[in-house]
């Protein structure tokens, strides 16, 4: 039972851990690329010479 | 000079530093961390000058060798104040320091250390040039600089922020006073930000963890909220400051042991609190739970002596009071308390709390109005904080932070949703965000180190972003160093910014107009280098003001002798149909001065 429970506490936790990890990869994925976005015609401008 | 301007902030931050040694051995308080005693002292001389201003300003004496003297008397306690105990120096041993690092272990702090170190340099070259920032030229340095050259808290009746509370103002108005615009902006943005930096570190490194604090600050400092506030002379970050101080003082109050709390950190916050809402009435949002942590603090340790409730609640209360000054003062000279926001656009419902909080962590949450570049808080706080969640063994305090913060983000979404009316929160979120950076950096190396890079990836690309406004496009180093005028570096950067009276107005208005001269307008604004008083608000038209002859028998009942014109802003605003922008009007009335790209210069009639 004891066993169990350290399982499933684990298990509930590696979830925990990856819903997270995923969160937090969403939102800087999210940041990035809308600055990626707001960037780009500035590095046209300049590397495009126009 | 550019350094003349820097030695005579530095001498000022020095100066407020001495004389707030010299207050705090006074109250006889000495917090442990040298960073915490800093901080203090700096925020007590700073807050000591303020209501020193305050009290000459409506003493009708503000004057620049009055402003010399008060200088030199801080100045003076200052150095009595080392003479009798000798300030305590970080000791400097730079060779040690070097033996001890190693890159390849410590690059992750030493990367979060050199952006700091970076984004203050910024920070310092763009306070250097005159701002060119919309609210500091259409309200927060015209304050400033008419009641220095008034001598005295005058109603600026054109200014949009005539009867907002004006604590700030009463350090950007010595700045004037002492040399001019430039030291105004670097006491009131530059120092304020290091100072507010500094209150969120001492905050973090006493409660949370030294190597957190390190990247809270990183977060907070470098955010695009606190970057553009940096290139302004906006009264934000000395909110921003006062109000972490209070912050800093209170929680020596509340994480203290029952039977060790000191009231006396009680009366600094709130004398701390006072300071802060006397900037910006913003500081109501922490006020209130701070109220309630004392609550909830006395009631969990089923105190309930009368006393005990009575030395909390009356020095916090009773040392704030002197911000409800400029509240009294509004009423006084209109009908309204001051700006309540009331109506601003903000996103409403559990979807808009999402959406604002999302919003203002990509690229700021009102970008239709404020464009790219805004005002965002980064996206770090947003991605760390859930990780309180799932991480074990976590410092109990985090939770009190973190509820602490919720209830001010509570309170700030029902009124301004503008991240700049949450600096303090965030100072409270980026430590939190810090310290579990640092706790994974401990926990699972691998992983911290990823997130490290990742932070320091996203303070790059903010920096790209805020550096090619300011230093390429707007060019701010050119006329920081002394390498353009203030006329080159306006002919340069106006035609970008088609909202401001352009290079050639400013030029002649400044130049070619008496002094004393008045210039009505439909609209155009941002005119504090006119160096005349411009009212904005005359755009009425023929529905309003039937008569023209009765409107020009209007403006000059107001003392009008000059007319602007801007084509953008007119169109902008839908104001053709306003007397001001109609050609038959203008034959009649008005003498054309000068015109250029749009905008032009009349005298009336």
């Amino acid at each position: 039972m004891n066993r169990l429970r350290k399982l499933t506490e684990s298990r509930a936790g590696m979830a925990g851990l990856a819903l997270v990890g995923a969160w937090t990869a969403i939102v800087f994925g999210f940041y990035f690329s809308f600055k990626a976005r707001e960037i780009w015609p500035k590095v046209v401008e300049v590397l495009g010479g126009g | 000079m550019f350094a003349v301007e820097l030695l005579v902030a530095g001498l000022v931050a020095a100066s407020a530093w001495g004389l707030g040694r010299a207050l705090l051995h006074v109250i006889g308080l000495a917090p442990d961390a040298r960073s915490t005693r800093l901080v203090l002292s700096m925020g007590l001389g700073f807050g000591a000058l303020v209501y020193l201003q305050m009290a000459l300003g409506f003493a009708g004496a503000f004057d620049r060798p009055v402003a010399w003297g008060v200088l030199g008397g801080m100045a003076l306690v200052a150095t009595a104040g080392a003479y009798y105990r000798r300030p305590e120096l970080p000791s400097l041993n730079i060779r040690g320091y070097i033996r001890a690092l190693s890159v390849a272990r410590h690059w992750p702090y030493l990367g979060i250390a050199v952006a700091i170190g970076v984004y203050s340099i910024g920070y310092l070259v763009v306070a250097l040039a005159p701002t060119l920032e919309g609210d500091s030229l259409a309200g927060y340095l015209v304050t400033a600089r008419d009641y220095a050259r008034e001598g005295a808290i005058v109603p600026v009746e054109y200014a949009y922020n005539a009867v907002f509370p004006a604590n700030g103002q009463m350090l950007s108005t010595f700045g004037y006073l002492l040399k001019g615009q430039i030291v105004a902006q670097l006491i009131v943005a530059w120092t304020m930000g290091l100072l507010a930096a500094g209150a969120v570190y001492a905050i973090g490194r006493t409660w949370l963890s030294r190597r957190g604090a390190l990247i809270g600050v990183a977060l907070w400092y470098a955010m695009g909220s606190v970057a553009y506030l940096a290139a302004s002379g906006k009264i934000d970050l000395a909110w921003a400051a006062f109000d972490l101080l209070s912050l800093l003082a209170f929680s020596h109050w509340y994480f203290a042991a029952k039977g060790r709390r000191d009231w006396r950190w009680l009366a600094m916050a709130g004398l701390f609190l006072g300071l802060a809402g006397g900037v910006k009435q913003a500081s109501v949002f922490t006020a209130l739970p701070m109220a309630i942590g004392i609550a909830y603090r006395l009631v969990s340790d089923r105190d309930t002596d009368v006393r005990a409730w009575t030395l909390a609640y009356v020095p916090l209360g009773v040392l704030a009071v002197p911000a409800v000054i400029w509240v009294i003062r509004a009423l006084a000279l209109t009908d309204s308390p001051g700006f309540t926001g009331a109506n601003l656009n903000n996103d409403s419902g559990v979807g808009g709390f999402f959406k604002a909080i999302w919003d203002m962590s990509m690229l700021g949450n009102a970008t239709d109005t404020e464009g790219p570049n805004g005002k965002s808080i980064g996206p770090t706080m947003l991605a760390v904080i859930p990780l309180a969640l799932v991480m074990r063994g976590l410092n109990r305090r985090v939770w009190h932070l973190l509820t602490f913060a919720a209830l001010m983000v509570g309170i700030w979404f029902f009124t301004v949703q503008r991240a700049r009316h949450l600096l303090p929160t965030l100072g409270l979120l980026a430590l939190v965000a810090g310290y579990l950076t640092a706790l994974m950096m401990e926990r699972r190396p691998l992983v911290g180190r990823v997130v490290v890079l990742v932070v320091l990836a996203a303070l790059a690309i903010n920096f790209a972003s805020w550096g090619w406004v300011n230093f390429v496009s707007l060019d701010h180093a050119s006329r920081a160093f002394n390498v353009k005028t203030d006329d080159e570096h306006f002919q340069r950067n106006m035609p970008k910014l088609p909202w401001y009276p352009n290079a050639a107005v400013t030029a002649f208005v400044r130049d070619e107009t008496p002094a004393g001269s008045v210039v009505a307008s439909p609209s155009g604004s941002n005119g504090l280098y006119l160096e005349r008083t411009l009212l904005q608000d005359r755009f009425q038209s023929e529905a309003d003001v039937a008569d023209p002859r009765q409107f020009v028998a209007d403006l000059r009942a107001d003392g009008v002798t000059h007319v602007y014109v801007n084509d953008f802003v007119i169109g902008q605003r839908g104001h053709e149909q306003a007397w001001l922008a109609r050609h038959d009007f203008q034959a009649l009335y008005l003498a054309k001065l000068v015109c250029e790209a749009g905008q032009c210069v009349y005298e009336l009639k």
